[in-house]
């Protein structure tokens, strides 16, 4: 059987190169070929379609963007709050995925939309990329940045610089034109979404990552033509393309590097002190925005979401290769899963 | 029914409604309700039917076309452009096809603000078409050249079409920029030429006005300062980084009110008539947005596109051969879909082919760029047609258009075939 | 009756869809005025336009644009038809639009619900931006139109609607004598 996956971000993101080719590799192996995979980009279902393209079976596999959707997912999505959280993408990967497996609240808000959910991935670390050099707290004054979330508008509003909000395929024209100074993204996107033609620095700041898109949901159609066994082997494949994904990042941040398309400027105290004083405050009141949305008893949840953290920290080491990794997360999420009952 | 079967089914059941006067924009929903319910059931065609009609018009982006229609319908009201091509035609009155190149001139300058055709079409088309036709211009000429001018919008810098391109193919954004301005002047200079020979063949097409003296010129030159005032405050704002190409129209549009009040030209009715126009031309040109989109999801779901890759891939062709093939099947594909839809729908199905063939992508980009906008102007879905159409149907038939516009295609496809005879160079 | 009836749906979109441009001009226009010099841009400009206004600019329309024959379609193999034909193919027209819009309004009412009943919101910068009743545009503008397609249908049926072709020639002179 064929699996039509729409990874709808365009033939050149992470998702159609990296994430979705490794999965469906994985798949073919681990069934025998009995289920194969193919995607179509871009055309079909678009990002903000998505939620009701998997429910309506218009598609059978796709990324689901979950801030597009947030009132449909506040459980699922609660950790873009907590971006902070986490030294790498790996863990954070991670972290969010065993946490959404196994929180029932947010098991039956795929359950309502009619999909499954089987992991999500992550960004790495964002840094402020910009078309003039920011250094010091004092460099952010005034400074236009497009914020791509209420936890980046809440920063850029504290340091003293302007949030803007602007659709992402505005951002390269806004940039090249001086509408804004700067964006809040991680430095592959330098390579992924050309922004290296407009953008000149790059600030490590190292301010949280995305971590809101649930990259591998599968349509309950799909999951409903499936057995357990190759339901476990989808899960478990998705687990290889989404380590394979972050890896993909990292790699094109390396090449970033290596052929110096930007200058990589490190912030000095000033801007970090900024940077930790706005997560303390930022994460003590985590737990009164979330219940803001919707989320009952946050706090017990935000420390649930912590322990996995550190947990993760204390698995992933840096030398692991992704198979390890994936292997990894296979053992330590979906090996305690019961398939046949899973998403049901 | 194989799901291509379908495909092909309902790019037929499309041309004979069209041909049955059927409304085009319910022509384009229907067909694709019906090809969608056969290639994959009725849900998942309520489905789109239910989400795309939100999703395509609840857009940020697209917000510069009804702007720059206001601007224009305004501008129009109030009597400001008449001032502009009473200029235009003491200065070129006399060349031949002098406001047709007038018109096609002011077109590639609004291009350098607006980054689609269609809102470099709404723009231009209100202010050009009345006053050609004032001067006795035949109105397929004066409706072809504004409709074709409009392409120019989405190859000259800023360019949605080449900026998506530049992220999927991974191409330097700013070479494809410097690209599409040589291929927006080219189309320019090919357009003008094709002015030129409808000039040479039919003169009586279009009439040359009197000579005037210099100072007849200037005058009436400095008679159009509010004109100029408003292109000036456009092009400021943009270039200084005041506003994006998206916030252009509505600070076009608000200028454009604030001169009319100023100089009293303006009176309330003719500011309501703008109004009404306005939601006129967005009731007919988004509904067809909408069914455009529609159709480009059920080709994509009939795998007709996929089928396509496979076929051209299949073949073994020479790198010419290949590249006429892709040319011919983007012309096709321009008559039906919208450029935006279909650039997301072909490349990954031609970009590792012609990576094989070494092919470079950025000349490939402003190739397909090329192609696509030519489809904005080929019947029967032809948006750039249907804008001007929207704005001067009092007068024109959609048909006389698609007439009009023959002696721009040609210009175009001369084009591409210098585009390809140049390829050896890049 | 009927007349009455179209008169106030062509009225109520006129007004509510003028006053619609006028509000996403006003506001891109301050967006950018006070971003440009109190540092700040309008709140939530971007989401506005383009969940609100945009859509009500696209849909609201619709039924007008019937109203006024403003719909685009191609003439050129029926230009010519009189009488009996003439009233088949008008019907054709008039049956599918109607169709259309009878689905959409449907679809989009059901979306509608349902992102009503989960208050459908986006986070605009440090901002909650409801955008749930955004949706309700369409259900409402497709149905308007849907009335007046249903007012077509009956006039044809009883030989009440008389449209003929543009005389492009004959209103080229008017425009010229206007203005
Ligand atoms: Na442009
Ligand atoms: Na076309």
């Amino acid at each position: 059987d064929t699996i039509r996956a729409t990874s709808g971000f365009g033939p050149n993101h992470a998702i159609a190169k990296d994430v979705y080719p490794a999965m469906f590799a994985k798949l073919s192996e681990l069934t025998d070929g009995r289920w194969k995979g193919r995607d179509t980009p871009s055309g079909l279902v678009a990002p903000n379609e998505m939620s009701t393209g998997l429910r309506d079976g218009v598609t059978d596999f796709g990324p689901l963007l979950m801030p597009y959707f947030i009132a449909d997912y506040p459980e699922s999505a609660m950790m873009s709050e907590l971006s902070m959280l986490g030294s790498s993408a790996q863990v954070v990967s991670a972290a969010v995925t065993e946490y959404v497996v196994t929180c029932a609240p947010c098991q039956a808000e795929f359950k309502r939309n009619g999909q499954v959910y089987l992991g999500s991935d992550a960004t790495p670390l964002y840094d402020i990329l910009s078309t003039k050099p920011v250094k010091t707290l004092e460099d952010m004054k005034g400074l236009k940045i497009r914020s791509g979330s209420p936890f980046y508008a809440a920063f850029i509003e504290k340091t003293g610089g302007a949030p803007v909000q602007m659709p992402s395929s505005e951002l390269f024209e806004s940039l090249s034109q001086g509408v804004i100074d700067a964006t809040f993204s991680s430095p592959h996107e330098v390579i992924a979404n050309r922004l290296g033609d407009v953008v000149d620095y790059v600030t490590e700041i190292e301010e949280g990552v995305f971590n809101g898109a649930a990259t591998t949901t599968a349509s309950k159609m799909l999951w409903d033509r499936m057995s357990a066994e190759d339901r476990g082997a989808l899960a478990t494949a998705s687990q290889y393309g989404l380590v394979a994904g972050v890896d993909g990042f990292g790699k094109q941040i390396e090449e970033v590097r290596a052929e110096k398309l930007v200058t990589f400027i490190a912030p000095d105290q000033s801007l970090i002190d900024a940077r930790d004083s706005f997560n303390a405050e930022r994460l003590a009141n985590a737990a009164t925005i979330l219940e803001g949305r919707g989320v009952t008893d946050a706090q017990a949840k935000i420390d649930r979401y912590k322990a996995l953290i550190d947990k993760w920290e204390g698995l992933i080491t840096p030398e692991m290769t992704p198979d390890e990794l994936a292997a990894l997360r296979t053992k330590e999420i979906w090996s305690k899963i019961d398939l046949a009952s899973y998403g049901e | 029914m194989d799901p291509v079967t379908i495909g092909v089914l309902a790019l037929v059941a499309l041309l004979v409604l069209i041909g049955l006067r059927v409304p085009i924009a319910a022509s384009l929903i229907a067909v694709s309700f019906v090809g969608i319910w056969a290639v994959a059931g009725l849900r998942p065609a309520m489905s789109m039917l239910s989400t795309i009609p939100y999703t395509t018009s609840a857009s940020w982006t697209l917000s510069s076309i009804p702007m720059f229609l206001l601007m224009g319908y305004i501008a129009f009201h109030s009597g400001l452009t008449r001032g502009l091509f009473e200029a235009a035609r003491v200065w070129w009155g006399w060349l031949p096809g002098g406001l047709a190149i007038a018109s096609l001139a002011g077109a590639s300058g609004f291009a350098a603000v607006s980054g689609s055709s269609v809102a470099c079409s709404a723009a231009i088309g209100r202010i050009a078409v009345p006053e050609m036709a004032r001067a006795g211009y035949d109105l397929r000429i004066a409706t072809g050249s504004v409709a074709a001018g409009g392409t120019i919008g989405a190859l000259i810098p800023p360019s949605i079409i080449l900026i998506l391109f530049g992220i999927q193919a991974e191409t330097s954004i700013n070479d494809l920029f410097l690209g599409g301005l040589i291929l927006g002047l080219g189309s320019l200079a090919f357009y003008v030429a094709a002015v030129l020979i409808v000039w040479w063949r039919h003169p009586e097409r279009l009439p040359r006005a009197a000579g005037h003296s210099m100072g007849d010129r200037w005058k009436k030159t400095l008679e159009i300062w509010p004109v100029l005032l408003l292109i000036g405050a456009v092009f400021g704002g943009l270039f200084s980084g005041i506003f994006t190409a998206t916030e252009a129209g509505a600070f076009g549009s608000f200028m454009a009110l604030a001169i009319g009040i100023g100089r009293r030209t303006l009176s309330w009715a003719r500011f309501k008539e703008s109004l009404v126009d306005t939601l006129l031309s967005s009731g007919s040109l988004f509904i067809i947005a909408i069914g455009a989109n529609l159709f480009t999801r059920l080709v994509a779901m009939s795998g007709l596109s996929m089928q396509m890759g496979d076929f051209v891939d299949g073949l073994g062709l020479g790198t010419l051969t290949l590249l006429l093939l892709i040319v011919l099947i983007y012309l096709v594909i321009g008559m039906f879909l919208e450029p935006i839809g279909a650039l997301l729908l072909t490349l990954p199905l031609f970009l590792p082919v012609l990576a094989e063939h070494g092919v470079d992508k950025l000349w490939f980009g402003l190739l397909v760029a090329k192609l696509l906008e030519i489809g904005m102007i080929t019947p029967p879905v032809g948006l750039n047609v249907f804008v001007i159409h929207s704005v001067a149907r009092d007068y024109v038939r959609l048909e006389q258009i698609f007439a009009g516009i023959v002696p721009f295609i040609l210009a175009d496809l001369a084009l591409v075939a210098t585009m390809l005879a140049l390829r050896g160079f890049m | 009756m009927l007349n009455l009836l179209e008169t106030a749906i062509a009225r109520l979109s006129m007004v509510l869809g003028a006053l619609v441009l006028l509000a996403m001009m006003l506001q891109v226009v301050i967006d950018v005025f006070t971003r440009t010099f109190l540092g700040a841009g309008f709140p939530a400009t971007p989401d506005l336009v383009g969940k609100y206004y945009m859509v009500a600019v696209s849909v609201l329309p619709l039924a007008l644009t019937e109203l006024k024959r403003r719909h685009i379609e191609a003439t050129v193999f029926t230009h010519n038809l009189r009488g009996v034909p003439l009233r088949v193919v008008q019907m054709l027209g008039f049956g599918i639009f109607t169709a259309v819009l009878a689905v959409m309004t449907w679809g989009s009412g059901q979306e509608a619900i349902r992102q009503m009943s989960r208050g459908a919101y986006i986070e605009a910068g440090t901002l909650k931006f409801i955008t749930w009743p955004s949706y309700w545009i369409l259900p409402i503008s497709f149905a308007l139109a849907l009335v007046v397609l249903l007012i077509r249908i009956f006039e044809t049926l009883t030989g009440r609607f008389g449209d003929h072709d543009d005389d492009p020639v004959g209103a080229l002179e008017d425009m010229q004598e206007e203005i």
